[in-house]
């Protein structure tokens, strides 16, 4: 690098640095500046926060699995999610991320079975993980506090953790680590489907065999996150492989006018859609992310 | 340091002030729009943002599940109304939009069977033609 392009990045990059300690505050500070004015947007820079060709990807929340598990009374199972006091085997930031994407999954699942001192020992966990990820404000000890004095309310719970992965979210994509953002979400989507499959013991429930066969377009919105963050190939390679898997479920779709209730602020979605999935295919999807999940804590 | 090397780096200060300064931006509408995300639904903890001016619109990609009830929040700026959003099935047959209620914040819809569906959202050019576009969803038990 010559001289005279060194001084003008030198001289951005302190200004830079300046900024970012004027502007990036702790996951959960983001409510205190909620006087801020807004600030215009050049024409030019617009979309540079956009993701994946200006599109965004939502990845169902673990809770909404979880939920589906207890509503189709599987047995809960206490040895499924990850061991809290083995969370030290994961050494790079990459796996951290995707533990606590875990985590998140194993917290939701041992609250909505109502495992109190479980769910405390993930959260301790989680703690422990996002501290090393220096998300510790989002997951501080007032979070496992407030945990524990709401132990019976499982709804507040799940609030919660919500929050906090939301808080944690926040940061992530301010703080440019839209890589990290997008490990978590992809290790909270893996734990969620290894939890609705039970043990090895249990017959697959066919409420979770179709929601298995609901997940094609989240794994292709996954895929398409990891593979622009560009820090997980080998994981990609195998949710592609997933993805191979899953498009043997065939679906239909047909569209039904959606009714309004505008007192209510609530349109009701109607339209009828089906998953058929050949057992081959089903068995094939168990396989996968059993395989899948073993390869992230190994 | 010449005046080609100062335009420089104005230009690259600028940028990154810029970057700053939008995800500050993104962060307080984050808080403000939080409020339509209430008691009764369960975050789903992710935040979806995007810098819009102009006509530009941000489209996010989901799949809401059969048998709940979904709240998306929509917000831009540091009142409501700012934001238009439109939810859309994969044949892009239009399911709802907030453009015929005021751009209202906030709406619930309840998914009688799974669907992928794409949200757009987009700037009133009545009330802003540029800035950070906030979407915030959660869900009822």
């Amino acid at each position: 690098m010559n001289v005279r392009l060194f001084y003008p990045l030198a001289l951005a990059a302190a200004m830079a640095a300046l900024l970012s300690a004027c502007n990036s505050g702790s996951p959960q500070d983001h409510a205190v500046n909620a006087g801020a004015d807004s600030l215009s947007v050049k024409p030019g820079e617009s979309g540079q926060l956009l993701n994946v060709q200006g599109k965004l990807f939502s990845i169902p929340s673990p809770v909404q699995a979880a939920l589906l598990i207890k509503k189709a009374d599987l047995p809960y199972r206490q040895s499924l999610p990850l061991a809290t006091d083995s969370v030290q085997r994961f050494t790079s930031k990459d796996k951290r991320a995707l533990a606590l994407g875990m985590l998140g999954a194993d917290l939701a699942y041992r609250t909505v079975y109502k495992d109190g001192q479980a769910a405390i020992k993930t959260l301790r966990a989680i703690e422990q993980v996002s501290s090393q990820l220096n998300l510790s404000n989002a997951f501080d000890k007032e979070l496992v506090d407030a945990f524990k004095r709401n132990l019976s309310s499982e709804d507040s719970l799940l609030r919660f953790s919500g929050k906090a992965y939301r808080a944690a979210d926040i940061y992530l994509k301010n703080d440019q680590q839209e890589d990290v953002s997008a490990s978590v979400l992809a290790g909270g989507w893996i734990e969620s489907l290894f939890l609705s499959l039970g043990d090895a013991t249990d017959k697959l429930d066919p409420k979770v065999a179709t929601r298995l066969a609901e997940q094609k377009n989240t794994l292709g919105n996954l895929i398409a996150l990891l593979s622009q963050a560009n820090t997980q190939p080998e994981l990609v390679k195998q949710l592609q492989g997933l993805k191979t898997v899953l498009d043997g479920v065939k679906t239909t779709y047909t569209f039904v006018k959606p009714t309004l209730d505008v007192a209510k602020k609530t349109t009701y979605i109607n339209s009828a859609t089906s998953a058929e999935v050949p057992p081959e295919t089903l068995n094939a999807i168990v396989a996968k992310v059993r395989e899948i999940r073993s390869s992230i804590i190994a | 340091m010449n005046m080609r090397t100062l335009i420089s780096t104005f230009t690259l200060v600028a940028s990154l002030a810029f970057a700053a300064g939008a995800s500050a931006q993104c962060d307080t509408i984050a808080s403000l729009c939080e409020k339509n995300i209430t008691a009764e639904y369960i975050p789903d903890g992710q935040f979806y943002r995007a810098l819009l001016h102009d006509d530009e619109q941000a489209e996010f990609n989901l799949t809401l599940f059969g048998g709940t009830t979904y709240r998306v929040a929509a917000c831009s700026g540091t009142s409501d109304g700012n934001l238009i959003f439109s939810v859309f099935d994969k044949d892009r047959n239009l399911l709802f939009s907030n453009k015929e209620y005021n751009n209202d914040p906030y709406w619930d819809l309840v998914v009688a069977n799974t669907l992928e569906v794409t949200i757009n959202a987009e700037l009133d050019p009545r009330r802003s033609t540029s800035g950070c576009a906030v979407m915030l969803i959660g869900f009822k038990k």
